[in-house]
């Protein structure tokens, strides 16, 4: 089953009915792991809390569908939709430290994802030490008894993607969850979420504005821009030979093509 | 007046306290005008009446007309309650950032003492000041600002201590800006709304804690038709007369509760970054 | 030729703290040179920059401008802050944060704010008529911009950038990068820019200095030093850097 489909989506905003997400299609598969990035306001974590069945307030899906591993949310009722989020998709946010609670201990928290994932209590600390020790997280017994502001920033962002991982979803979506993190705790942590996609088959959606980082995770890149997708295929391909006028623009931006001192090539208007 | 516009359609529950607030200034105003009998109109002949078409809100144990208690009552009540909160907002706001800027020794002093004031309970500290000034009015009032003030104080530095540290304050103070400069353009505009709206939560305890001090008779002097002594003198007669206490209890809940919205509708309209962006 | 300012082994340990934050550091910035000062988070590098922009005074260390011993003079040394979205009063009208420093300097007219409000917004690349807006009606790259007029007001010689691109979208930060070379091209003054970023700071540096645990480990051309950074710090950040373009 593949984890997420979504075809044709349309969001409006109810008020004034602006178009947020225009006729956008993509796919994640299963063990795939596919970046979706674009600016700000480009629509991509619109696309992810959609994804999930989670619009804010005041939107309303227009038109399309979106199936997660194989469902399809349009009509599901509330308790299964909330099982769906349960046991089928997970998400990892970009601030590790307001993603957990700072008052409980890391173990306890981890022990309720398990709880409602249906491991049974007799297992649950042998699970979440293992699950932590998968995040090459050094000393997990330890670890259990600390709280959220004991560790790292790298450090809670793995905790929190072990949680994320701990049901076995078939989806898991990834918003702009290395953007908080120092540069030499970003490398490590993408590298473990990746990792760990592969290894339990998972299809990750990774919604990123740093281009670098999903160029260097990603099997496919998409891109979106004004609501729209604008470009879709392979990372090489899409940073080598962008197809649509929007994501050239969007690379030739990065300072890193340019040379030195000299002016990057943006378009016309102020930002 | 747009962004008050907006933030009416956008709150409704403000609003709701903002038409609470205007209803309860028109009745202080109205009210002692469409009133049929004088406040301290004795008449034992017609005590403890319940309501009826000539006394519409019934009678007291002296026979004297709830409503028109409650209408003369009123403009003192709210006034009273407002002096007290314009003047801990005033003074809790110009403390707080001044010990905030400060900083050093002066700080430490005022917080020790805000300390000491926050840890004698709040009616027990506003007794014994009001005891000692005397038994009036006015000196019921001071006692009641002695007593708030603390919290705003703590209220207003803590704030102010993060806004000395925001990057506009220290860019200032790179640029060669004094504390005067500091206080007046980078603390203060922007403490404002906090402390009004505080201010306005704290309108109702105010009116509680005058009616308190009211009750054990070191506030306005009887006869004079106050709210917490209405409901304080009806207690007595609660089992036969429930109207005594119910309207005023009533009126001060409903002043309460109008205040609280009113606080929240403030915010919003004070906070510019409550406006959606452009 | 002499520096604009020196900094001599500069030392800074909060109280309370196992190890100081800036531990003797030394440089130079000459007029109109850009500086990048990189590192990871905690390598000392914003403090350092604070201490340059004379809004933390260090432990020990000294500063000289142009030769002469002492702090600058006030207005020489401007700063621009990280988060667009914090650093401008928010009960402020854009012309009086921008000319809030021009105006401590010296008592002004309001005309005379106005009209330097102007030409500071012309020269940031935003219309005239944002002059009496407020900051919440701005997008994170006008207020950056809005940043980099008002440090630009007292005419400073020299601008102390504290990552002021990391909270940009990329195509913004690109805005913002062209501004500030065309600033330094059009007249000649220096930066000193605190980056984590390593493809911002080799696109703009004359020269890099790499920072870890509070000392200076290795300083260089950017492209060079980058290629191939000699310091064990300097290596880890390129290994970690994930370039968009491998």
């Amino acid at each position: 089953m593949t984890p997420l489909v979504i075809s044709n989506l349309t969001v409006c905003r109810r008020a004034d009915g602006r178009v947020l997400i225009d006729g956008l299609s993509l796919s994640v598969a299963a063990g795939e792991v596919v970046g979706l990035v674009g600016e700000s306001g480009s629509g991509k974590s619109l696309t992810a809390m959609a994804a999930i069945g989670m619009l804010p307030a005041g939107l309303q899906q227009e038109a399309g569908s979106i199936m997660v591993a194989g469902v399809p949310l349009g009509g599901l009722a509330t308790a299964a939709l909330r099982q769906l989020r349960q046991r089928t998709v997970s998400l990892i946010f970009q601030d590790p430290m307001t993603a957990l609670c700072p008052t409980r201990r890391i173990g306890a928290q981890l022990a309720d994802v398990l709880a409602v994932a249906g491991c049974p209590r007799t297992d649950r600390v042998a699970r979440a030490m293992a699950l932590l020790a998968d995040m090459h997280l050094p000393d997990p017994a330890m670890l259990l008894r600390r709280y959220p502001h004991q560790l790292s920033g790298g450090q809670r962002q793995r905790v929190l993607i072990a949680m994320a991982f701990s049901a076995s979803p078939a989806l898991v979506l990834a918003d702009e969850v290395t953007t908080a993190l120092d540069v030499s705790a970003r490398a490590q942590v993408l590298r473990l979420l990746v990792e760990r996609a592969r290894q339990m088959g998972s299809g990750l959606l990774f919604i990123t504005h740093d281009l670098g980082a999903a160029r260097h995770c990603c099997d496919r890149i998409l891109v979106m821009a004004g609501g729209r997708l604008v470009e879709n295929g392979p990372a090489a391909q899409v940073f080598g030979q962008p197809a649509s006028p929007e994501a050239r623009q969007l690379l030739a931006a990065l300072p890193e093509r340019a040379v030195p001192r000299q002016p990057l090539p943006v378009g016309g208007g102020l930002q | 007046m747009s962004a008050l516009r907006l933030a009416m359609r956008r709150d409704p529950a403000g609003s709701l306290g903002a038409l609470l607030v205007l209803l309860l200034l028109g009745f202080a105003m109205l009210g002692p005008l469409v009133a049929q009998h004088p406040p301290d109109a004795i008449a034992l002949a017609r005590r403890l009446q319940p309501p009826s078409a000539l006394n519409w809100l019934g009678t007291d144990e002296l026979g004297r007309d709830v409503f028109a208690r409650l209408a003369h009552g009123a403009w003192p009540s709210l006034m009273a309650a407002l002096l007290v909160v314009g003047t801990t907002v005033t003074l809790g706001t110009l403390l707080g950032a001044f010990s905030a800027l400060l900083g050093g020794l002066a700080d430490a002093v005022a917080m020790r003492i805000i300390d000491v004031l926050l840890a004698v309970p709040a009616l027990v500290l506003a007794m014994a000041l009001a005891a000692a000034l005397g038994p009036s009015l006015v000196n019921a009032l001071i006692a009641l600002v002695v007593v708030r003030l603390p919290v705003f104080v703590r209220l207003a530095r803590a704030q102010a201590l993060v806004l000395r540290s925001r990057p506009f304050a220290e860019f200032a103070r790179l640029a060669g800006a004094g504390r005067w400069h500091v206080l007046r353009h980078h603390l203060l505009p922007n403490l404002a709304g906090i402390m009004v709206v505080q201010g306005l939560m704290d309108v109702a305890a105010v009116i509680l804690g005058a009616a308190a001090l009211g009750f054990i008779g070191l506030g306005a002097q009887p006869p004079s038709p106050e709210w917490g002594g209405l409901v304080a003198s009806g207690r007595h007669f609660m089992a036969d007369a429930w109207w005594l206490s119910l309207f005023p209890g009533l009126a001060l809940m409903l002043a309460a509760l109008g205040f609280n919205l009113l606080g929240d509708l403030v915010r919003d309209v004070l906070d510019p970054r409550q406006e959606p962006a452009p | 030729m002499t520096a604009l300012l020196a900094a001599r082994d500069l030392r800074w340990q909060p109280a309370g703290a196992k190890a100081p934050i800036v531990d003797g550091v030394s440089l130079a910035i000459s007029p109109g040179e850009f500086v990048g000062i990189l590192g990871g988070s905690g390598c000392g590098k914003t403090s350092l920059s604070r201490m340059l922009a004379g809004l933390r005074r260090p432990d020990a260390g000294t500063l000289a401008w142009k030769g002469a011993a002492g702090s600058p003079p006030r207005g020489a040394v401007s700063f621009v802050f990280q988060d667009p979205f914090t650093s401008l009063n928010p009960r402020k009208p854009l012309w009086w944060s921008l000319t809030e420093a021009a105006a401590l300097a010296a008592p002004l007219t309001a005309a005379a704010r106005r009209s330097l409000a102007d030409e500071l917004l012309v020269q940031v690349g935003l219309p005239p008529d944002h002059a009496t807006r407020f900051p919440h009606q701005l997008s994170g790259g006008q207020r950056q911009r809005i940043a980099i007029g008002r440090a630009l007001a007292t005419q400073p010689e020299l601008l102390i950038l504290d990552e002021p691109t990391s909270a940009l979208d990329l195509s913004v930060q690109a805005r913002i990068l062209n501004l500030l070379l065309s600033l330094q091209a059009s007249r000649n003054i220096a930066m000193v820019m605190v980056s984590h970023d390593i493809a911002v700071i080799r696109h703009m540096a004359h020269r890099v200095l790499v920072m870890d645990a509070g000392r200076i480990v290795e300083s260089g051309e950017p492209t060079a030093l980058l290629a191939a950074p000699r310091s064990t710090a300097g290596a880890r950040l390129v290994a970690n850097f994930l370039s968009a373009d491998i």
